[in-house]
């Protein structure tokens, strides 16, 4: 597929280019279906929109994402569209209105090529619990692919697509990413509205961003960010020029290189993915000191508590009275209610709404999810004091390389340990992104992560694009 | 931290979720290691520290009240498992 800097070169030389690629998108997608990525392919409307995007760029008015080839994880809306969150609950249910980043990208000018495949309501770390089955890495074949966002991934990866939207609420984003060797930005809580997307755990989840380049990510965020009147929390903070920032490089940056704190030793390879990292930011011109990770251990047993708490809270929703799967022959609501959720849901959601249910049941509120709120305030206040010594923290995003196919499904604790560098960037609301540095031994995709201050994006971009031009 | 088989049932009821006894017994050896693993927090004393359970200093935001285009009444019913008369149709909840 033709990258999208030759795009806007074609553009800019108000060249046609578009129905030869949506001609690529078609049969790649078809000669890729053995990935799983997609669970829908909307290319009953490729053939309208290669005409008007031809058309506006040989009359010189292309808009900023014109060509631009964007997927949507499964529990983003896209009106007329199925939006079943990968689960059996919701198959058949068709979405009635746009999430609010979907109109956005459409005005801007993308094109949205279809709906990925992912985690069971955005559960797991792994793409192996969708009920469409599960999602292959394109860049390890016997790895998983990381999830929730596992087909945003997967897509991108194989050159399918220039982006695709996912969500991020403990690493969903960020962990994909990592596994098959993209880019992937978890934006500060609140820049990106979440009209329109399917609530897991609605203080943590954000939409976040896949891409090949940083570039790429930078000119989605662009397009998506900024305040939505149906999104409460959505934030006023002004947008930045985020493709600028990729150029700004990271001269005088202060990177907080985080070298000891980790619940356990980093694997060597890991460890030498940070110092590489550390060492093109600091020729680069950064700053780079040693810190030692806050409250470590702390982290996913919290984020276990409020997490888990919300998403059995959003998805009592699912009564199989409004939308959703409804048992068959029952007349009596509470027993067609458990019978619709029980046929409904898969094995991974309902452990987790199991886990926040008790965490909220009278007698256990006080001991558990009371404790986890006030454990967040000091976690959120030392991060942020963290973040105002230094502008970047560099840190891992996982604690192991991408697992085996099927090796996590049989041990959730090691899933769920996946999560412990990730859920920081959530529980505290802060921005943080994933970025590849070349391979492990064993071929499979290495990455680390950076987070920032709240609404400082442009710096997360800024590193990326450093690590990205040393290790091409 | 041991989630008995009593315990796990009592959850489940609470949730709306039913499983068979084998299912029950997975689960509550599932939560057990699982809360063994996050017990952690309990230990630590957070007095005096108050809970965050919002994430955005800006205070919940009123929109100016304007009309503007809803769902229609077909869109609202569209998803739903079953309808009669224009309404969902719920099954009965109280037995008189």
């Amino acid at each position: 597929m033709t990258s999208y800097s030759e795009i806007r070169k074609l553009i800019e030389a108000r060249k046609e280019f578009c129905a030869s690629l949506v001609d690529t998108l078609r049969s790649d997608a078809r000669n890729h279906e053995s990935i799983n990525a997609f669970v829908e392919l909307f290319d009953d409307d490729f053939d309208a929109y290669a005409r008007e995007a031809d058309r506006r760029s040989t009359g010189g008015n292309a808009r900023s994402l014109e060509g631009m080839c964007i997927g949507v994880k499964d529990n983003i809306l896209v009106k007329d569209r199925e939006c079943t969150a990968a689960s059996r609950m919701l198959r058949g249910h068709r979405a009635v209105y746009d999430a609010t980043v979907v109109r956005k990208l459409r005005a801007d000018g993308a094109l949205i090529v279809g709906r990925m495949n992912m985690d069971e309501f955005a559960m797991g770390s792994t793409g192996e619990t969708s009920v469409y089955g599960p999602t292959m890495n394109p860049a390890a074949n016997d790895r998983v692919p990381g999830g929730s966002s596992s087909g945003s991934a997967a897509a991108v990866a194989a050159g399918l697509l220039h982006a695709a939207l996912g969500s991020d609420t403990g690493g969903s984003v960020r962990q994909p990413a990592a596994c098959t060797g993209t880019i992937g930005l978890k934006p500060t809580y609140g820049r990106v509205s979440r009209s329109g997307l399917i609530a897991f755990a609605s203080s943590c989840d954000q939409i976040g961003v896949i891409a090949g380049t940083t570039e790429d990510a930078a000119r989605v965020l662009g397009s998506i960010a900024g305040k939505d009147g149906a999104d409460a929390e959505s934030a006023s903070e002004p947008v930045p020029d985020f493709a600028a920032a990729v150029r700004q490089g990271v001269r005088e940056l202060r990177v907080g290189r985080v070298t000891e704190g980790f619940i356990e030793d980093l694997p060597p390879q890991q460890a030498r993915a940070i110092s590489r990292s550390a060492e093109l930011l600091a020729s680069a011109g950064a700053r780079v000191t040693d810190v030692s990770l806050p409250m470590a251990e702390l982290l996913y047993p919290v984020y276990a508590v409020i997490a888990n708490a919300e998403a059995a809270s959003n998805l009592s929703r699912y009564d199989g009275v409004r939308y959703g799967r409804a048992a068959e022959g029952e007349t009596d609501f509470h027993t067609s209610t458990a019978r619709s959720r029980s046929e409904g849901f898969g094995r991974e959601v309902k452990r987790r709404i199991m886990i926040g249910t008790h965490v909220l049941s009278a007698g256990y509120r006080e001991k558990w999810f009371e404790q986890a709120a006030r454990l967040r305030r000091r976690i959120r206040e030392a991060y942020v004091t963290l973040l105002e010594s230094v502008d970047l923290l560099l840190l891992p995003v996982m604690p192991e390389p991408p697992a085996f196919r099927e090796e996590l499904l049989r041990d959730p604790l090691r899933m769920y340990r996946s999560d412990v560098y990730t859920v920081a960037a959530n529980l505290t609301g802060l921005p943080a992104i994933s970025v590849p540095v070349g391979k492990n031994e064993d071929g499979s995709p290495l990455a680390v992560q950076f987070m920032a201050p709240a609404f400082r994006e442009e710096w997360l971009l800024a590193a990326s694009a450093v690590i990205e031009g040393g290790t091409r | 931290m041991e989630v008995s088989f009593e315990d796990t049932a009592r959850i489940a009821r609470l949730a709306h979720l039913s499983f068979s006894d084998e299912e029950l017994t997975v689960l509550s050896g599932e939560l057990s290691r699982i809360f063994t693993w996050i017990s952690a927090i309990t230990a630590v004393d957070t007095s005096g520290v108050a809970p965050l359970t919002a994430l955005t200093p800006e205070r919940s935001s009123v929109r100016t009240d304007r009309p503007s285009p809803g769902l229609t009444q077909a869109e609202a019913l569209a998803n739903a498992p079953e309808t009669g008369d224009g309404f969902i149709a719920a099954p009965r909840v109280l037995r008189i």
